[in-house]
């Protein structure tokens, strides 16, 4: 027990006043120097954090999607007015003197424009002066300003997209050299007026931002210098509160500690948020010079610069585009800042605050202008690249979409289906419409739509909307009956036709106008579209032979054994219909249609390249049967609206569709240099009073109308005579015999038996008519 | 009474000299259906790619087919396309002689990549130009890319009928790549194909 009383009596003596203070003091002493280290250790940690950030990757900078390049050449079919939509879209100013990239004069016959330069992969173009002389839609002399010829030169190509991060940051980096000095001196101005001076904090700075508040009556200045609001960027979250305010103080002076001025500049400069367009966030002043003025930074003025800086304060409260006055105050305002300090003179001042402010109409910049091709472009893409790569690691993505087809593509598209719906009143209502266009020798998607709304990033009917393809399908059943032995005239029945199948069924297809119309020859059956020759002739020659053609064509999606297949039951989508139509167009070398031609990393290094790749799945001799077959339907056939506005000499080929009860309106045909697929139809399937002639074929040829077209040019493949041959009877006739016809045939298919072209010539009309041409010769 | 054919060409030419009169105010575009030649317009500007002229003999050209208006579409008319039995081949563009040359340049280094992007470049400015094809096949060849090699060597095939030098070329090019790629009975082939020529 004693033992025990002991230490009561001891803790007794330890509970006196002094006892405890001097516990206390060890206590706190002891508590201080934890707090210390473990100040200290999370310091260390923190500048570890800090460093990794800074030196390592600081920004996801997502991959930048872009337009073909316009190549420039002597001979280029292009017009003073299509260059100026390439201009438009790299957001040229048109001026009366040309003085500085990105600027260009026009006058009737001639361009002068300075170009931007831009370090392509595969080479570097430098800007320059280009002297451009046109004549009759084409260019015909590229020179320097000095008048040296040019063989080719390319523009820096249209920024169309990017691909980015969850957070929706985009940027565009800079360097530190980049920023117009007149940007620097405005954003040290108004914001961080010592920063050259300063250790990462500034209380000098501080003192007089409150001065000035207090002055002005209002928040005109912060305290927080640069690297403050660098370290609350870049670091730390966006919430507002004491601890968060004391974290930016060490954090800031740790940075300042390591790195020099000009690197945090830089830093910030890419770092700061600057504005929102929808989801995605504005950062860094690389960016907004593009997305405010459309264009680079280093053309800015100091107008311009002055109203970046202004915006860094607030960009949602400053917008110049939703508060252009508030705006233009807040700029006016750093324009004063800058001359009180001598940054500029009294007249550089009053010119300035002169200027209006300058912002670009978001339509005019093409950054997410084109949905549809942005979409396809990034499936081709998601095969090889990874979401986080894509995003991230600031891929450069070079596409073939050509911006002036595009426009051009649009407005066809757009007008028809106004102008379809205005005729024909309440019998459509919300009529949608997409199109493909390809070049058909390469290969290459120039331009798609994925529907009326051209900029709505929403559902994509070019890629995504199967509809029933009708009379498209045509081509592969006529190509099937080339491949298995049928001339050009040979005879196929169009009359009735009635087929019971497996299970009762009965198939029963007619004819768009319900008649029939006996025997006819190949050649005429397609040009006119007729379902009961074509039913007929696909039966005999066999479903599963019209489906290999088909997939010898490109169609890869499976397909059922259906009769209806013969007269385009079958869904497809615009793009798949584009594929198998681009065989057709390339002489019967199928190529899978590309988007992408390169990617490369951020530093110009290629990543992969999409390289020109064909296989021949049809014989020369076949596709040229069909082809004329096409040619023919563009003629005489159901397409014959195409010549009644487009020059006799562009040998367009061509097939109308129109599917079962009229629900889906379709147009596939191409020039030299042009294939394009309209299809038009409703998102509900409901029937139209359209047909693919006076629908689909309508747009595309205001499109083909629009666009300066070269004639296709078939050359006749060795395997193939011409022969005249006379439509009555199908018989060899001569040149000038009346009703004759000169059609292709495989050598040796040929009819043998000529009819008597006396005959004809005793006609005395004829043969008169034919006398006076002679006189004409 | 029978009329004879004299009568009728009398009565046509008259018609016609009366017409002649008024021609200056008023011309009607019309397209002669009977004759079936290629219509091709030399009005619009063609690119330099090689390949776009279409050898048409002048005395098969009528004065209607060579009118820019646009053609009234009749019905029941005959009205069919034309093929050329062979192209012209046109004057090379100084910007494709360029990117040859630059491709040229690359093959020779063994930089083969950089000679393809040069190619295909000029492909896009002139997709009808053999000697892009005939480089190209050549690249893919040195690569032993022997199927690519092949097809785009049958593609210059495609693109040059009609004209004789060219399909030796080529068709001796095939011939050589498939020695190459082992088909010797498909390189005997082709070389008698090219002997044709």
């Amino acid at each position: 027990m004693a033992k025990t009383k002991k230490p009561t009596r001891s803790r007794k003596a330890k509970k006196t006043t002094p006892t405890f203070k001097q516990k206390l003091l060890t206590l706190s002493y002891k508590l201080f120097f934890a707090m210390i280290v473990l100040c200290g250790i999370a310091l260390v940690f923190v500048d570890i954090h800090i460093r990794q950030q800074f030196e390592g990757k600081r920004w996801a900078v997502p991959a930048k999607v872009y337009a073909r390049p316009l190549e420039l050449y002597a001979g280029l079919p292009l017009s003073i007015d299509d260059l100026k939509i390439e201009l438009r879209g790299l957001g040229y100013q048109f001026v009366s003197k040309v003085t500085q990239p990105g600027q260009a004069e026009f006058s009737s016959t001639k361009a002068i424009i300075y170009s931007r330069g831009f370090n392509f992969p595969d080479g570097n173009e430098h800007a320059q002066q280009l002297v451009l002389d046109f004549s009759n839609d084409q260019l015909i002399n590229i020179s320097t300003y000095q008048g040296n010829q040019i063989p080719l030169v390319r523009l820096e190509p249209i920024l169309i997209g990017g691909i980015y991060p969850l957070n929706n940051e985009d940027r565009d980096l800079i360097q530190l050299q980049d920023a117009p000095q007149g940007l620097l001196d405005a954003l040290i101005a108004i914001e961080d007026r010592d920063y050259y001076e300063h250790i990462g904090i500034s209380p000098k700075g501080i003192a007089r931002a409150m001065w000035i508040n207090i002055k002005a009556g209002s928040f005109v200045q912060g305290g927080s210098t640069l690297t403050q609001q660098l370290i609350k960027n870049f670091y730390l979250n966006s919430d507002r509160n004491l601890a968060r305010k004391l974290m930016e103080i060490p954090m800031a002076m740790l940075l300042e500690l390591h790195y020099s001025k000009d690197e945090i500049l830089e830093a910030y400069l890419n770092e700061i948020y600057v504005g929102q367009e929808g989801a995605r966030a504005i950062h860094g002043f690389g960016l907004a010079s593009n997305y405010y003025f459309a264009q680079p930074i280093q053309e800015l003025k100091l107008h311009q610069v002055a109203l970046l800086a202004g915006l860094v304060k607030g960009p949602s409260y400053y917008d110049p585009r939703r508060n252009p006055e508030r705006s233009k105050r807040r700029r006016d305002l750093v324009l004063k800042v800058l001359n009180e300090q001598n940054s500029i003179t009294d007249a550089q001042y009053k010119q300035a605050i002169a200027m209006p402010l300058g912002i670009v109409k978001r339509a005019s910049l093409l950054k997410g202008a084109y949905p549809a091709y942005l979409d396809l472009v990034k499936r081709q893409l998601r095969e090889t690249y990874r979401d986080q790569d894509l995003n991230s690691e600031g891929l450069r993505v070079f596409t073939s979409l050509n911006p002036i087809a595009q426009n051009k593509a649009e407005a066809a598209l757009v007008n028809t289906i106004s102008e379809l719906e205005k005729r024909h009143g309440s019998r459509i209502k919300d009529l949608q419409g997409s199109m493909v266009v390809t070049e058909p020798q390469t290969g290459e998607v120039i331009a798609i739509i994925g529907g009326r709304q051209t900029r709505y990033q929403g559902f994509n009917r070019a890629l995504d909307a199967v509809r029933p393809i009708g009379s498209l399908v045509k081509p592969a059943v006529y190509l099937t009956a080339i491949e298995q032995g049928y001339t050009l005239i040979s005879e196929v029945d169009d009359s009735p036709y009635t087929l019971t199948m497996q299970g009762g069924q009965v198939w029963s297809p007619e004819n768009f106008e319900h008649q029939s119309h006996g025997m006819v020859p190949l050649h005429q059956a397609i040009a006119h579209s007729y379902n009961l020759a074509t039913a007929r002739l696909g039966m005999d020659l066999g479903l599963d032979k019209v489906i290999n053609t088909l997939q010898r064509l490109g169609v890869t999606r499976p397909m059922n054994a259906f009769p209806s297949l013969l007269l385009g039951a079958q869904g497809l989508s615009p793009m798949e219909v584009a594929t198998m139509y681009q065989t057709i167009a390339a002489n019967g070398f199928q190529m899978p249609l590309r988007s992408i031609r390169m990617v490369t990393d951020n530093a110009g290094q290629e990543l992969s390249s999409y390289p020109f790749q064909l296989k021949q799945t049809v014989s020369s001799n076949s596709i040229h049967l069909l082809q004329y077959m096409m040619q023919e339907t563009a003629r005489s056939g159901t397409a014959r609206s195409i010549y009644q506005y487009l020059p006799a000499n562009i040998n367009a080929a061509g097939k109308t569709g129109t599917s079962d009860q009229q629900r889906d309106s379709w147009f596939a045909g191409f020039t030299g240099n042009r294939l394009a697929i309209v299809w038009l139809g409703q998102d509900d399937n409901a029937s139209l009073p359209l047909t693919g002639a006076s629908g689909a074929l309508q747009a595309w040829i205001s499109y083909m109308g629009s666009e300066t077209l070269e004639p296709f040019v078939a050359a006749s493949p060795e395997g193939i005579e011409y022969l005249w041959i006379d439509q009555q009877s199908g018989q060899l006739s001569a040149e000038h015999c009346t009703g004759a016809q000169q059609i292709p045939f495989l050598l040796g298919t040929g009819p043998t038996l000529a009819v008597d072209c006396v005959g004809q010539y005793n006609d005395p009309v004829s043969q008169s008519i034919n006398w006076v041409k002679q006189l004409f010769r | 009474m029978k009329l004879t054919t004299n009568t009728y060409r009398i009565a046509i030419l008259s018609v016609l000299l009366a017409m002649a009169g008024c021609s200056s105010t008023l011309v009607v575009p019309t397209e002669d259906r009977n004759n079936t030649s290629p219509r091709v317009e030399r009005t619009k500007p063609v690119i330099n790619d090689g390949a776009v002229a279409i050898p048409l003999p002048e005395e098969t050209v009528n004065q209607s087919q060579q009118s820019t208006a646009p053609l009234t579409t009749e019905p029941n008319a005959i009205s069919v396309p034309i093929s050329p039995s062979m192209i012209e081949p046109e004057q090379q563009n100084t910007a494709v002689i360029a990117l040859l040359n630059e491709a040229n340049n690359y093959s020779k280094q063994g930089d083969l990549r950089s000679a393809q992007t040069s190619l295909q470049r000029a492909q896009r400015i002139a997709p009808r130009d053999p000697q892009v094809y005939y480089a190209l096949a050549n690249t893919h060849l040195t690569l032993q890319d022997y199927v690519l090699a092949e097809q785009v060597a049958l593609k210059g095939v495609s693109i040059v009928q009609g004209q004789p030098d060219q399909l030796n070329q080529f068709w001796n090019l095939i011939a050589f790549i498939r020695d190459a790629a082992g088909n010797t009975s498909g390189a005997k082939q082709a070389r008698e194909t090219a002997s044709r020529y």
